[in-house]
């Protein structure tokens, strides 16, 4: 008997010495808000889901959170002298996940199918010719000068697929068997369950650590925080800001807020009443404490706006900014406006923005002591961006919450909307603001090839708008991601997106 | 004799169905917005807006849209998604029996908790178990599902690690989702099972039934329980229509990939064909589950069979 339990042990010992010693984990599992729509980046939507479909399919230069732009398949470029013309330099011997190269030819079939899609119409709306010059070299041009164009072909839709792929596979069926440059490859994507991709060991910018990495849609916010606290998933995105700081103090988690290009502006419509007076509009600035909603309600995690922003975006001023909190003096604008006791809708949707309904309630309140009161409408996305659409003369909208993005981390992306031919319906103005002084500077800035000039504009349009306010420029939504601690190498985009994720891995 | 029934009352909901396609389509193109907007995106021009209501055919007539649609439905052709481009039967397909999957584990759970606490209350009425079984029947009916969905998350996947916290692939993240809906539906089915079975325990043919000396199991589960099964399976019936609508919620809170979040997206997008799609699969599912009821009138109940 002793000897059949020691040989026994024995036989346990020498398994459990057999075993090997507990791997590193090499599968990262991340938890989204949304399935990918699509798997075929040229057609998606969601700005979040770069993270995954960017794994995939790689952008011609990366976007920085602190707005740099770093080459990536596009190695250099050059603007020409007349401002409308691009000379974009591809980075060689890099090649798809099927061997055929990326290359000149490459890129410009690529960048071609992105803008017959709806999202690539409007964001390459100002490109006017794309031609390759040699096996390495592109040449982009513009209908007008545009200063901000690189940073514009940094947008994360903007990627490289393999042509001959697309050929063979045809083009409506790229989202069954993507292939791109990027650091993982295309496995599988369960529509509504999981996206699952596996490394690519050829990778250019060197062999990532990961061996997988998988997907999975958590629609319900709460839902998507206990499935990192249980383990199922090791990331998750858009963890709402009330929590943020309970799971920080999770001593196996880590929450990261890297900044967003996401800015939170109230529009005022400066055609209609009570708004026509500039004085108005900035007693609404003296009137609301924007310090502290970003401190209280957001815990510190979004950032007050000085200017449209966003906060870190190139040519980015916080000089202009004279609002501080004085509800006194709000009081004494709205008297010499003959407005002491005014009454105005704000138009919003609720759930789009972040606590945006806390928010407006804040401010309700404080409006409600310079004897302003403000009536919050609440709309339904589909129902408010079509009510918003309409031209100056059909408008109704008094005031509007929205949230607007930089896509390109230049500032120009987010003030151009503010010149007066982009009025609704043609463009983004909402406030329907018209100064002669700022449309001048706008076409100066972008087509100027001079850097310190450019720069100059900038800055003297946002002391342009902080003076004249067509806009209540609140703050800088946060992106706030949460992570397991021993996850490592993570770096994002301000779009709400993971980059190339080559470098990240889990610590022993 | 039951087929050619069966077969009377299909032919009979062509015309429901075909009612149903026109007020769908009428109602989704009522709610105020606009798709091609809303797909443009931030940064949409007129220009781009228009282009895509052409591409999208949204510019035609109203009549010629529908035609269009009847047309495609016919040839079994549900159209595109506005937002993906892809073909919606497939899509579809594929997120109806995930929903079915969830609501008929749910049917069973709520089936087999409802019932047996119904049954218990009837017979020992006004004892422990009886109150016990009506606080639990009021529990299940008047607990939001995305709160119970949470705490069922909290306590068996957070707390003791015992299933998985969302998601699809096998039995075990089926056991969640599944009991947050049926319980949901249990508290109703334990309600009318309770009265149906009083009411029927108080008839001669129970009294009959004991007074020739048989158990009481077999008195209560095989007379009494028969005879009062006509208005709890209209119940159950009604309950999983039910349970398709709460299967929204439910598969939100569990990341399950069903049509009810389906749904919910292409609202938010006002993706045309989505909607007009999961709209007319719902229809079809009340259709198909009133006459499943029907049906199983005649089958618990000969009476029913022979009119």
């Amino acid at each position: 008997m002793m000897r059949v339990v020691a040989a026994l042990t024995l036989a346990v010992a020498v398994l459990v010495a057999a075993a090997p010693a507990s791997a590193v984990k090499d599968t990262l599992v991340i938890g989204m808000p949304t399935d990918v729509p699509i798997f075929d980046t040229h057609k998606a939507t969601g700005l979040h889901n770069g993270s995954i479909l960017n794994q995939v399919s790689e952008p011609l230069v990366l976007l920085t959170t602190k707005g740099e732009v770093v080459p990536w398949l596009v190695e250099s470029w050059e603007q020409s002298k007349d401002g409308k013309s691009w000379t974009l330099r591809i980075r060689k011997s890099i090649k798809f996940t099927d061997g055929t190269p990326v290359n000149a030819e490459a890129v410009r079939f690529s960048l071609e199918r992105f803008r017959k899609h709806s999202i690539g119409k409007a964001t390459l709306a100002i490109v006017d010719t794309i031609a390759t010059v040699d096996e390495n070299t592109l040449r982009v041009t513009t209908k007008a000068p545009y200063a901000p164009m690189i940073n514009t072909l940094g947008y994360h839709w903007i990627v490289v697929y393999s042509e001959a792929q697309i050929k063979k596979i045809g083009d409506d069926n790229v989202h069954t068997a993507p292939i791109g440059s990027g650091p993982f490859k295309f496995v599988h994507h369960k529509r509504g369950q999981e996206v699952r991709l596996e490394a690519n060991d050829q990778y250019w910018a060197g062999k990532p650590k990961l061996r997988t990495v998988i997907s999975r849609p958590y629609p319900d916010a709460s839902a998507r925080m206990l499935a990192l606290e249980s383990g199922d998933v090791d990331l998750i995105f858009q963890v709402l800001p009330q929590e943020a700081a309970r799971l920080a103090k999770n001593p196996n988690l880590v929450v990261y807020t890297p900044p967003s290009a996401r800015v939170i502006w109230i529009y005022l419509n400066t055609q209609r009443e009570p708004f026509k007076d500039k004085r108005v509009r900035q007693a609404l600035y003296y009137a609301i404490d924007r310090e502290a909603i970003v401190k209280n309600l957001f815990a510190g995690t979004a950032k007050r706006l000085h200017s449209p922003g966003p906060a870190g975006s190139y040519g980015y001023t916080e000089a202009y900014d004279r609002y501080a909190y004085d509800p006194e003096k709000a009081r004494r604008l709205l008297r010499e406006a003959g407005q002491p006791s005014l009454t105005f809708a704000v138009h919003h949707t609720p759930g789009r923005y972040l606590l945006s309904g806390q928010v407006l309630e804040a401010i309700q309140g404080y409006l409600r002591q310079v004897g302003v009161t403000m009536r919050v409408v609440d709309l339904e996305w589909g129902t408010l961006s079509q009510m918003a659409a309409l031209p100056v003369d059909k408008n109704q909208i008094q005031a509007a919450f929205f949230g607007w993005r930089s896509v390109n981390g230049d500032i120009d992306s987010a003030i151009q909307d503010f010149g007066s031919q982009f009025w609704r319906p043609a463009g983004n103005n909402l406030s329907f603001y018209k100064s002669d002084e700022f449309d001048r500077l706008l076409v100066l800035e972008q087509s100027t090839l001079d850097a310190k000039k450019r720069l100059e504009a900038l800055h003297r349009m946002q002391e342009i708008l902080m003076d004249d306010a067509p806009a209540i420029f609140l703050y800088g939504e946060p992106q706030i991601w949460a992570a397991r601690k021993s996850l490592k190498g993570l770096d994002w985009n301000p779009l709400e997106s993971l980059h190339p994720l080559h470098r990240a891995y889990f610590e022993e | 004799m039951i087929w050619r029934r069966i077969l009377a009352r299909l032919v009979a909901g062509v015309p429901a169905l075909l009612v149903v396609t026109v007020l769908v389509f009428a109602i989704v193109r009522l709610i105020p917005g606009d798709p091609a907007r809303i797909l443009a995106g931030d940064f949409a021009t007129d220009q781009v807006v228009r282009e895509l209501r052409e591409r999208w055919q949204l510019d035609r007539p109203l009549p010629v849209q529908y035609a269009a649609y009847l047309g495609g439905l016919l040839r079994g052709d549900l159209g595109r998604s506005t937002a993906t481009s892809l073909p919606v039967a497939a899509d579809l397909g594929e997120r109806f029996l995930r929903t079915l999957e969830l609501a008929a584990a749910a049917i069973v759970i709520g089936v087999l908790v409802g019932g047996l606490a119904g049954v218990l209350g009837a017979t020992r009425r006004a004892s422990v178990v009886d109150y016990l079984a009506t606080v639990v029947a009021l529990v299940g009916v008047s607990t939001p599902i995305f709160w119970s969905g949470l705490i069922l998350i909290l306590l068996f996947s957070v707390r003791l690690e015992w299933l998985p916290a969302g998601g699809t692939g096998s039995l075990a993240d089926l056991v969640l989702p599944a009991t947050s809906l049926g319980l949901f539906g249990a508290g109703v089915i334990a309600r009318q099972t309770r009265s149906s079975m009083l009411e029927v325990l108080g008839e001669e043919f129970v009294r009959t039934a004991r007074s020739k000396g048989l158990a009481e199991r077999v008195v209560v589960y095989k007379h009494a329980l028969r005879n009062a099964l006509i208005p709890i399976v209209t119940v159950v019936g009604d309950q999983f229509g039910r349970l398709l609508g709460g299967a929204i919620l439910t598969e939100t809170v569990f990341s399950w990939p069903g049509m009810g979040r389906y749904l919910i997206d292409a609202i938010a997008m006002r993706d045309y064909p989505v909607i007009q799609g999961i709209i007319l699969v719902f229809a079809a599912c009340f259709f198909v589950i009133n006459l499943i009821v029907d049906i199983s009138y005649g089958l618990v109940d000969p009476r029913v069979r022979a009119e």
